[in-house]
């Protein structure tokens, strides 16, 4: 079905804009549209407390819009009624009830009598938004007070967290996994027990079974992504490049040289973002020159009331989550973007 | 599924669904979805079909003034649930 503004003839399907939405209906003449509902507007809220298939005005119909009438394309001319009979059944109709604004709406009821088959083209669509939408879930754990690192199932991971020389990169290793745990539950109803993962020579754990997901940790807290395409994740301290002087925000700058980077707050959100492109792409060696920014999706920000943490993720950002773990539990935040 | 869980889930869509999502941020079971949240009616069409999405239930009997507030919203999902 296409779309146009026109004069109107007796059996067309008629739509007009109401805000973000379509209003639909059978056209018959200028004295009769026949709608299912009236138009969602408010001076109608009474009328569509019990919405039913009824009979009004072109003027009421379109609310002082301009209505636009369907062409059938190709497809549909095999199936369409003729005017005659989409008219009478729409007529045959009045007064039926069963409104849904998801099922059963004005465009179901338009198109089936017009066209035989009762869907919604707007439903579809957000149904089609709805499933692009993905998924790419950051969650952000500060390190409690006091914690310590346990014992873990997997012989590789253990290994792999008590190597850490450094008691805080252990304990940092250990609350990942343990965050990572967390969020493979809550995002994808997957109990990390039942998995099997492995290192590969890069550094990249992964397992069978599991969604993509991407670990990091910084001084005093630990944060992970779980996505249903390819991601990366880092989190940095916003005094990250302080702690070492003034010389490594030269480096950090040099290596970042060709991005546009606005005082330290840009250094790092640069550089935090070049290094979730390297964890997504699985990179072997971290190399921030070669990285160019401008070809990835890539999102950078602060959440509430963690100030003086940066994050960045690199994958499918339009569908970003946020979270924030602590003891009272896990509760999604809005990023504050940089 | 617990109503907290439940709640998270709804804040999650929200997020997705609203133009600001700052606004999800102080929501309340009695916040209003259109007027304290902002929902246009296209984003509460969206809002509803991820619900359905998301929870895998069937949305009967709704028009886009049967939900009022995030609460109702909250109950309604967990009634189908329960």
């Amino acid at each position: 079905m296409k779309w146009t503004p026109g004069e109107c003839v007796k059996g067309d399907i008629v739509r007009v804009r109401l805000g973000s939405v379509y209003h639909y209906g059978v056209f018959v003449s200028e004295d009769e549209v026949i709608q299912f509902g009236y138009p969602p507007l408010p001076e109608f809220a009474d009328k569509n407390a019990d919405p039913r298939v009824c009979a009004v005005d072109a003027d009421t119909f379109c609310c002082g819009k301009m209505i636009e009438r369907g062409i059938p394309v190709r497809s549909d001319k095999s199936v369409r009624r003729t005017p005659d009979e989409a008219v009478a059944l729409a007529r045959s109709r009045i007064g039926e009830g069963g409104y849904n604004v998801i099922h059963n709406n004005c465009e179901h009821f338009a198109r089936e009598c017009v066209l035989g088959a009762k869907r919604s083209e707007q439903e579809e669509e957000l149904r089609r938004r709805w499933h692009r939408h993905g998924l790419l879930d950051v969650y952000v754990m500060p390190v409690p007070d006091g914690a310590e690192p346990g014992h873990v199932d997997d012989p590789e991971r253990e290994a792999y967290i008590y190597a850490a020389a450094d008691p805080s990169v252990r304990l940092c290793r250990y609350l990942v996994w343990e965050l990572l745990g967390k969020a493979l539950r809550r995002s994808s109803g997957i109990d990390i027990s039942a998995l099997r993962f492995s290192r590969a020579l890069n550094g990249k754990w992964s397992a069978d079974g599991a969604p993509e997901f991407s670990l990091s940790h910084c001084r005093g807290a630990v944060c992970v992504s779980v996505s249903d395409t390819p991601s990366g994740v880092d989190i940095e301290n916003n005094d990250a490049f302080d702690r070492f002087g003034d010389k490594s925000v030269a480096a950090a700058r040099m290596l970042c040289h060709g991005e546009h980077a606005d005082g330290r707050d840009g250094l790092l959100a640069v550089w935090t973002k070049k290094e979730s492109i390297f964890k997504m792409t699985a990179g072997t060696v971290f190399e921030p020159k070669s990285i160019k920014l401008k070809r990835y999706e890539t999102s950078s920000f602060r959440l509430p009331g963690l100030p003086d943490l940066t994050v960045s993720v690199a994958g499918r950002t339009s569908a970003l989550r946020c979270y924030v773990c602590g003891a009272d539990g896990i509760r999604g935040v809005t990023p504050q973007k940089m | 599924m617990k109503k907290e869980e439940i709640r998270e889930k709804l804040l999650d869509i929200l997020r997705s669904a609203s133009d600001d999502e700052s606004v999800v941020d102080v929501c309340t079971d009695d916040s209003v979805l259109q007027t304290d949240l902002g929902l246009s009616s296209v984003n509460m069409l969206y809002t509803v079909i991820a619900i359905e999405e998301t929870f895998n239930i069937r949305f009967e009997d709704v028009t886009v003034s049967s939900f009022r507030t995030f609460g109702d919203v909250v109950s309604y999902v967990e009634k189908k649930l329960s």
